[in-house]
């Protein structure tokens, strides 16, 4: 019966830190804001540098290199799991990196909680907060730009959710890299630009030199965004899509175990040197 | 008395200006963006061309009726480093005052008999030297990775590239006084890069856009600066050519250098009357 009430305890975190992370959120509608606005200022250049390449309406050096003549479907779906990259990155890599700027770590690692439960508990209200910000900007290119998603959208989305479960996994290890290096700015600024370049979210991976090519196809995300365009938009895969499949789902269960194992060790390897709290 | 002044002004701008670069040249690891960002910002739209040309260059003749260029890499790599240009000047010029402000330092330098305009003018020295500084090592990079080329002469390039750098630095300064009123950064550097990256013609010419975005990319200075060193660099276009867009980036940095000196003064006005210089 032990573990009922620790499962309950533990319930009652994740719920705190929702309603907590939630409230902060709404708190600066600006930010709110522009976190809407700045996908649809990045894709436009793209948009028009697509109809830059199109004869009438018809982008035929695109639809020769993807299957599909829709670049806009095609960079919208891959805006999707670009902007969970960059949540993973941003907000639950700097999570614990705000709360010791604000000073509230060490209180909170004082508490008698799970500390992979608080980052659990951040991870959910990540996912709903992105996942509101997502369908936001998607419904704002199509009145836009226009796209079509002919394909089977709840097929693609049975792909997506162990994709993001996958991606919170590699979240907790970068949080705890991040509790220890500290000042990681400029390396996740980096990191995650150069995860959005080699995964291909604008663009097939088959449009990188070779080099980068093979550190794309490194990267599981690579392919669950691969199998979910080719579900929704009939483009051809790099991979029969369920190898892609398979190659998600293992990623959900090593991301999780190494992410586990990473942050137990960093979080006793910074208590053990009384570090937790300097920045 | 005025030459007293102008020496006055230039011991200023040179104590900013050596501070800047001392601090710059403490975060080695800031240096390597330097040289990575040149490589990787532009690296997304260019391997969307890719994909767009298609594999076997299907829509490059497309693409070439419509810039005058089968190039797309160096087209590209034109409008993006311009942009980068813009995107520094308002995190570093445009977030000059507010730094000191939040690390409680702008009271103390303005407690000073030293020149004001001198100390911003130093910052903005500095700022034209990172630029120059950040071109020269771009241009190096670009041909290593992506095999890029100058075609055209060099004279009118570092030309435009000095009329280029002129409005940002204006934009930069009343960016920088806008900043301290609004004590908020981030946000508004977000707002004023996205607007240059969606109407100035980044990564396309402007034509492609509808007619209303044209109207508006005729008010910013990047839309000429990018318009004409891709005319220069990449067709080998000549001065006559270019003269029109060269014009219009003069009158653009004398309007923005008379309006950020403008809100610079207007700030520091309302700062000595309100007494809110240190809140931030």
């Amino acid at each position: 019966m032990e573990w009922r009430t620790d499962l309950r305890t533990n319930l009652r975190v994740v719920r705190a830190i929702i309603a907590k992370d939630w409230r902060v959120y709404w708190r600066y509608p600006v930010n709110a804001f522009m976190s809407l606005l700045t996908p649809i200022m990045w894709l436009t250049p793209v948009f028009f540098l697509g109809l830059t390449f199109s004869r009438d309406g018809d982008a035929l050096g695109f639809r020769a290199s993807t299957g599909t003549g829709d670049f806009v479907a095609f960079m919208v779906l891959g805006g999707v799991v670009a902007s969970y990259v960059r949540t993973v990155f941003w907000q639950m890599g700097f999570s614990l990196k705000t709360e010791m700027e604000q000073g509230t770590l060490e209180s909170l690692w004082l508490t008698p909680n799970s500390r992979l439960w608080l980052l659990v508990g951040r991870s959910v209200v990540n996912v709903l907060l992105t996942a509101i910000n997502t369908v936001t900007v998607m419904a704002a290119v199509y009145l836009l730009f226009g796209f079509e998603m002919t394909g089977n959208v709840g097929q693609a989305l049975l792909i997506l959710l162990p994709l993001i479960v996958a991606l919170y996994g590699f979240g907790i290890a970068y949080a705890g890299i991040v509790l220890y290096v500290k000042d990681a700015n400029s390396l996740t600024d980096l990191t995650s630009f150069f995860v959005e370049v080699v995964s291909g979210f604008n663009y097939p991976v088959t449009a990188l030199p070779r080099a980068l090519m093979v550190v794309g196809l490194a990267l599981p995300v690579t392919y669950g965004v691969d199998a979910i365009r080719a579900i929704v938009l009939g483009t051809r895969p790099l991979v029969p899509v369920q190898v892609s499949v398979a190659v998600v789902l293992v990623s959900v269960v090593v991301f999780w175990v190494l992410g586990r194992w990473i942050f137990n060790r960093v979080d006793a390897r910074v208590r053990a040197m009384g570090t937790l709290g300097t920045h | 008395m005025g030459a007293f002044r102008w020496w006055d002004y230039g011991r200023a701008v040179l104590a900013v200006f050596k501070k800047e670069w001392l601090m710059q040249l403490r975060y080695p690891a800031e240096l390597v963006g330097a040289v990575i960002w040149p490589v990787l910002f532009p690296a997304v739209y260019i391997f969307s061309a890719r994909a767009l040309a298609g594999p076997d260059g299907e829509a490059v003749a497309v693409f070439a009726s419509r810039t005058g260029t089968a190039d797309y890499v160096g087209y590209i790599l034109f409008g993006t480093m311009l942009w980068m240009i813009l995107n520094i000047t308002l995190w570093d010029l445009g977030g000059h005052l507010r730094r000191e402000q939040v690390r409680g330092t702008l009271e103390a330098c303005w407690t000073t008999p030293a020149s004001r305009v001198g100390m911003l003018m130093g910052a903005s020295l500095t700022q034209v030297s990172t630029s120059v500084a950040f071109l020269l090592v771009a241009a190096l990079v670009l041909r290593v990775v992506y095999g890029f080329e100058l075609r055209g002469s060099i004279g009118p390039l570092l030309l435009l590239m000095v009329l280029s750098i002129l409005p940002v630095i204006g934009l930069g300064l009343a960016f920088a006084s806008l900043v301290v009123v609004l004590k908020e950064i981030n946000s508004l550097v977000f707002l004023v890069r996205g607007i240059f990256m969606v109407f100035a013609g980044m990564t396309y010419p402007v034509e492609v856009l509808p007619g209303w975005m044209q109207a508006v990319s005729r008010f910013l200075p990047l839309t000429y600066s990018i318009r004409a060193m891709r005319a220069v660099g990449l067709s080998g276009a000549g001065w006559a050519e270019v003269r029109g867009d060269a014009l219009a980036l003069m009158a653009f940095s004398v309007v923005l250098l008379v309006a950020g000196w403008l809100a610079f003064r207007g700030v520091e006005r309302m700062a000595q009357q309100a007494g809110t210089l240190a809140h931030y």
